[in-house]
């Protein structure tokens, strides 16, 4: 973690441009992360250790399931950075009141968003890495380099609709309750999305019902790229997701400016 | 700080770069996509012909191997494999009404769709076996064989010339006992070949026409159809009169006439023309066309590729009389008798399976239509031989079917045009041969070996050895050596033991033909094997096994030995269900019974 220290040189910059702003609060945001393990080790392991379990050990069909599952768990496995580092990052910094200390200071909002997101896209590329990997090798789950490569990108730019969730909930819930909120909608939702198993292994019921989660529209659009979907319209899934984003986005605005009314 | 992202970048590239890709596949896909349609399927949007009508752009449901229902749209509540062959023909598995059937003959027909033949003159042993296994339904991998075993001519006739015994007839007094005998051999129907005394032409003898008219007397007692061989007009109306129940060949003499359409509507008599046979004696050269269309030729063995290319001797027939029997066809089917496809393979210029669809061409060029032609394969089959359902695709029919790119009913050449062929519901991965295979030089004829010397070495391949089941984890035993025939010359004797164990035991020798165990020896300019054998037995059985490179199964040719030493001559041309260009061994062992065995070889040899 050494690396991460902020040296002399980073601190010295005389006329400090937005993207070294950006960079600079990303970095140290990162290392706050690094440096809070109870953070990122159940976010790494979770998803590891259920692919491990579902999709490679307990696996019932050797042949597709490690593949499937890969896409579904990498989804799972993105989508708890976006939330938590948000969702209850914002609310405990809010409950500390380091949130307003950053707001009086100079720098712009936008760093403030910036930042997590890019928190989250690191994390996200972590999470990808390992499980890609123990896929590829206790899974054998083989695809073509451009699938790999179109998988990670989705996963990465479908989880921003999760950070619009994670920030609303950040900015509306009180410290001490928003990491159980989050939990409760974190692993119910991964549940009934079909991130956890297949969704065809669901009634019918629970099946139509997963059509309201973004979670659920996020596996899809997954699994369209290795070609394991279920055959719905790919529209429908960017629909779905860009009106969570929109949502949540809008929730989290009003939040924030009645915040600042008071 | 930008190095450091830089040094990410270029790990996250290392990475993805390091991620496994698939196998390249070899792309078979289309084959892959017919495998998963087994026993239970459905295919849908096809064109199907049923054997009797055409139901456009409909979907078949197969299931437990039968034909289910034929119909414009079929829900599918178990989740049955589908294919959707829009813009394809399925027809029923072809009916080829007339062929001889010995050897590899059942095979080669169903790589090309025919998925029944009717014989019309086999040994009972050739057809046995087979007339048993079509009962089955895992009788997958060739056609069902209906037979009439030995056919009825008289001494010196039509039929005695192949050099096989047979019974003949001479008298009325016979005849209850032939027709006896053939139904015991398991004959699906009797055929006769008559010739009248009174037709110009008398190339065989000929039974009498109080003979026929008594086998078709004794048939008839007997349940059995009759169907009668001929070659003139005035036969074909004999052989109606007398009670056939069809005739085989059209005629060349003369174009029907009025009498014979009477006399063969009143007795709602079919016929088979055999314009494939009748084209090529007439001097047609159909075949040897057939044989270069690119679309057949990799589904043909070398000996169907043979086939197709020999000559009829001359027997002097112009081509224009070939119009005749076209003329004679065309006005019995606008009569309303019924007209069968059959090819009369493999007689020279025929061969199974490719012939019957040169037959469909003939019957279209000689008036009917495409969709007539086919029914003359199929359906009209089943409605006038006992085949069953066979030929059809009515429900309850075991699904053999023939799935066609292009429409053969409005164009009948397209039904070589084969994608996928199904017998009794089993998806049938036709037979590739390779063309472009380099063989080795073929072998001259020639002595292998006299048995003088060593029991190992021989003067052409690799030598002869031991060989018995216990390679495949049986429990048969063999030994061979020298032992002294007469006073001065030695023979190969072979003792040993077939014992259970293997489900197919075997015990004898073996022989490598080629350079090494791995190398095929090139038989195809040789005509026999041949040896002298005696047995310790009785009619000792004896099996000659031919094994073709990266093939365990052999072709087989059995025979029986007596206790006296008698030179046997093997026909290699027996063995057509290898590719007798590239024989990698050839084994000479006891099969059955079980318990010890003793016989002697001496002076093995190829000959030309």
């Amino acid at each position: 973690m050494d690396n991460l220290v902020l040296t002399a040189d980073d601190i010295n910059t005389k006329q400090p441009s937005i993207i070294n702003i950006y960079l600079m609060e990303s970095k140290s945001e990162l290392l706050r992360l690094f440096r809070t393990p109870g953070f990122y080790l159940p976010t790494l392991l979770f998803p590891m250790m259920f692919y491990l379990f579902f999709g490679v050990i307990f696996s019932m069909n050797p042949a597709t399931m490690p593949t499937y599952l890969l896409a579904t768990y990498s989804a799972f496995g993105v989508i708890g950075p976006a939330l938590f580092s948000f969702g209850v990052g914002i609310a405990v910094e809010r409950g500390q009141g380091w949130f307003d200390i950053k707001e009086a200071s100079p720098m712009p909002a936008s760093a403030y968003i910036i930042s997590r997101i890019s928190v989250t896209i690191v994390f996200s590329l972590v999470v990808i890495a390992l499980l890609f990997a123990l896929g590829a090798i206790f899974g054998g789950v083989r695809l073509y380099t451009t699938q790999w490569l179109l998988l990670a990108g989705v996963l990465i730019i479908g989880s921003l609709p999760f950070c619009a969730i994670g920030l609303a909930l950040g900015l509306y819930c009180k410290s001490n309750s928003a990491p159980a909120v989050v939990n409760l909608i974190y692993l119910p939702m991964g549940f009934l999305s079909g991130l956890w198993m297949p969704i065809n292994f669901f009634p019918q019921l629970m099946q139509d019902a997963a059509n309201l989660l973004p979670a659920y529209h996020f596996a899809q659009l997954s699994l369209k790229v290795i070609d394991m979907d279920v055959g719905a319209n790919i529209w429908i899934h960017l629909a779905v997701m860009l009106a969570y984003f929109a949502v949540f986005m809008t929730l989290a605005a009003k939040a924030y400016y009645k915040k600042d009314k008071q | 700080m930008k190095a450091k992202i830089f040094i990410i970048f270029i790990l996250l590239f290392v990475f993805f770069w390091w991620l496994p890709e698939p196998e390249e596949q070899v792309d078979n896909k289309k084959s892959d996509v017919f495998q998963t349609l087994n026993a239970s399927f459905i295919i849908s949007n096809a064109n199907i012909y049923d054997g009797f009508e055409m139901h456009k752009s409909s979907s078949i449901l197969v299931e437990n191997n039968r034909v289910i229902k034929i119909a414009p749209s079929i829900d599918n509540p178990s989740d049955y494999p589908v294919y959707n062959a829009a813009g394809k023909a399925l027809v029923p598995g072809l009916i080829d009404a007339h062929t001889h059937v010995w050897g590899g003959a059942l095979s080669q027909a169903l790589n090309f769709g025919v998925t029944t033949e009717l014989d019309m003159f086999t040994s009972p042993e050739s057809a046995k076996p087979h007339l048993i296994s079509r009962t089955r339904i895992d009788n997958t991998q060739q056609a069902d064989l209906f037979s009439a075993t030995i056919l009825a001519t008289a001494p010196g006739g039509h039929g005695t010339e192949y050099g096989m015994e047979i019974p003949v007839l001479s008298s009325v007094d016979q005849v209850a006992d032939f027709v006896n005998n053939r139904v015991n051999d398991g004959a699906d129907y009797i055929k006769a070949v008559y010739n009248a005394k009174q037709a110009k032409r008398q190339h065989f003898p000929s039974i009498s026409l109080e003979i026929l008219e008594a086998l078709a007397k004794e048939s008839s007692r007997q349940n059995k159809m009759l169907v009668v061989h001929v070659d003139n007009l005035i036969s074909a109306k004999h052989a109606i009169a007398a009670g056939a129940s069809g005739i085989i060949h059209s005629f060349m003499d003369t174009v029907a006439d009025d009498e014979l359409i009477e006399l063969m509507k009143q007795a709602e008599a079919f016929i088979i023309p055999t314009f494939a046979v009748q084209a090529s004696i007439s001097g047609h050269s159909r075949g040897k066309d057939l044989a270069e269309v690119s679309a057949m030729k990799a589904f043909m063995s070398p000996m169907q590729t043979q086939q197709l290319n020999v000559n009829f001797a001359n027997f002097g027939i112009p081509q224009s009389a070939f119009r005749n029997s076209q003329r004679t066809v065309l006005k019995l089917h606008k009569a309303g008798i019924v007209v069968l496809a059959g090819s009369d393979a493999p007689n020279p210029g025929t061969t199974h399976g490719v012939s019957l669809h040169d037959e469909l061409a003939w019957l279209v060029e000689s008036g009917l239509t495409p969709e007539q032609a086919l029914h003359a394969a199929t359906g009209a089959v089943s409605r006038v031989f006992p085949v069953g359902s066979r030929g059809t695709l009515q429900p309850g029919a075991l699904a053999s079917m023939v799935l066609i790119g292009g429409d053969p009913l409005s164009n009948i050449a397209d039904s070589l045009n084969i994608e996928a062929i199904w017998k009794n519901g089993v998806y049938h991965q036709r037979k590739v041969y390779d063309l472009d295979q380099r063989f080795e030089p073929p072998l001259a004829a020639g002595e292998i070996s006299r048995f003088e010397e060593s029991d190992e070495l021989t003067s052409v391949g690799a030598g002869i050895s031991e060989s018995t089941d216990q390679l495949a984890g049986g429990k048969s035993a063999v030994t061979k050596q020298l032992a002294m025939r007469d006073g001065q010359n030695r023979y190969l004797k072979v003792t040993g033991q077939v014992n259970k164990g293997f489900s197919y035991p075997w015990s004898g020798i073996t022989f490598v033909p080629g350079k090494s165990f791995s190398e095929g020896a090139n038989l195809s300019e040789l005509a026999y094997l041949v040896f002298d054998a005696k047995g310790e037995a009785h009619a000792q059985p004896l099996s000659v096994l031919l094994f073709q490179t990266g093939s365990f199964t052999p072709a087989v040719h059995q025979l029986k030995i007596s206790r006296e030493w008698k030179t046997y001559k093997i026909p290699l041309a027996e063995f057509e269900e290898i590719d007798i260009r590239q024989v990698v061994n050839i084994s000479i062992v006891a099969t059955t019974p079980f318990g010890d065995f003793e016989f002697g070889l001496d002076n093995l040899k190829f000959e030309k």
